[in-house]
């Protein structure tokens, strides 16, 4: 082995490697050892890697992160055996699919944040949705009335203003576990479509920061009514689509 | 489960942290990275491979949400390379973690993960090539090259902190007062 060989493995050397050293980072240290520059080279890094390594060491988790991830674990794994879990996951995904919905990262069911929701729905329409619909109808409010009629019942809270918008339709889609609408809607005056997104409040960590917000180009408003959450987005305006009172 | 959230959710945070560079996303990928091991973790045959496993699941995650964020422009620092900066362990020593971590977050991406399980510390080289799926030699130049980069970082970091400092005027001493 030669110098830039013991060097090249001496720089990838960690800790563990140097407790447990292999044939490879023995004969690199040897050649360390018996040049005095790369012994000098050597020492200087071992001295820079430690004092990056106690400064990564400082960083803590969240206090609450562990009791997170153990009430998440809980949440989506109830107490039955592995074989009833697999079937019920089985028999989850035969209901999504035959529902006719899109089973889209459909059995993560953990809570998350308003803000990977958001980011989400957003990379939905712009790189997921094939742009077709389940439902259309002259206005939201068709819409509304329709879901509600539907086998399943899916109750919507839509404030009047935008009940009364012209409508390109709607899709229905699973997200993490939970069913997610989406009723795109024409604002009188403005050329941008507003995409309407709700999922059940359940889904998300609260409290939520509702009101305005803005990922890249998208504007967005969020709120909630009932037991669901909403956020629309669009690359128009989006601050009179907030339901006020 | 409990024991493998005790062992391994601090490490997998830090290197959470260190790729994507927020809290909250640090925090999402590793709770993401559980929800994974309680759904799929049954299918691991090699006990003795959970921890590999971890990571490589949350640098997948990471990966796929970076692919779908297209979010993160890289600098390239190569030019760098050949006549790097001597960053003196007193000088990272001064420094807040979140400034090393800030500087470890903007090392290029393909660097990134392997020079965060450097730093972790509790890995063997071989075992960071296991977790990101990598050839070891393409582990070891990964790890060189982004030693390379964060030195630059580090000095700039340092540089900055120093140009925040204004000078004081230069005082003579009042010789009348000198006896």
């Amino acid at each position: 082995m030669n110098v830039d060989e013991a060097r090249f493995i001496l720089t990838a050397c960690t800790r563990a490697d140097l407790e447990h050293s292999d044939a490879d980072v023995q004969e690199a240290l040897r050649v360390a050892g018996s040049d005095p520059v790369l012994g000098a080279e050597w020492v200087r890094e071992q001295a820079l890697d430690r004092a990056v390594a106690a400064r990564v060491a400082q960083v803590m988790p969240p206090p609450d992160l562990r009791a997170r991830i153990l009430a998440g674990e809980r949440a989506s794994l109830p107490a039955v055996s592995r074989r009833r879990a697999v079937l019920a996951w089985a028999a989850g995904l035969a209901v999504a699919f035959t529902g006719g919905g899109l089973a889209w990262n459909w059995n993560r069911r953990t809570p998350t944040t308003l803000a990977r929701f958001s980011s989400d729905m957003i990379r939905y329409v712009t790189e997921e949705w094939d742009h077709t619909f389940d439902l259309t109808a002259p206005v939201a409010g068709d819409l509304v009335k329709a879901l509600a009629a539907g086998t399943d019942g899916m109750r919507l809270e839509l404030p009047a203003n935008i009940r009364a918008m012209p409508t390109y339709g709607c899709r229905r889609f699973g997200w993490r576990g939970r069913e997610v609408a989406l009723i795109c809607v024409q604002p009188e005056g403005s050329g941008a479509v507003v995409h309407v997104f709700t999922v059940p409040s359940v889904a998300l960590n609260s409290p939520l920061t509702l009101g305005l917000g803005r990922t890249g180009p998208w504007n967005s408003v969020t709120w909630q009514t009932g037991d669901r959450t909403y956020v629309a987005v669009s690359m128009g305006p989006v601050d009179g689509l907030m339901p006020t009172g | 489960m409990q024991e493998l959230v005790d062992l391994y959710h601090g490490a997998l945070y830090r290197f959470a942290l260190g790729l994507s560079g927020s809290e909250h996303s640090a925090a999402d990928l590793t709770q993401e990275t559980y929800f994974l091991w309680a759904t799929k973790g049954h299918q691991l045959r090699d006990v003795t491979r959970v921890r590999a496993w971890l990571f490589t699941t949350l640098h997948r995650e990471f990966l796929a949400q970076n692919r779908r964020e297209r979010r993160f422009p890289q600098e390239d620092l190569d030019s760098a390379e050949g006549s790097l900066p001597v960053v003196e362990p007193a000088m990272v020593d001064a420094m807040d973690c979140a400034v090393v971590m800030e500087s470890l977050n903007r090392v290029e991406l393909n660097y990134r993960a392997p020079l965060l399980l450097f730093y972790l510390e509790d890995m063997a080289y071989r075992d960071i090539a296991v977790a990101l799926e990598l050839p070891i030699g393409t582990v070891m130049s990964r790890i060189s090259r982004g030693k390379a980069q964060l030195r630059v970082l580090l000095r700039d970091a340092v540089q900055r902190d120093d140009s925040q400092v204004i000078p004081m005027p230069q005082v003579k001493p009042n010789r009348s007062q000198m006896s």
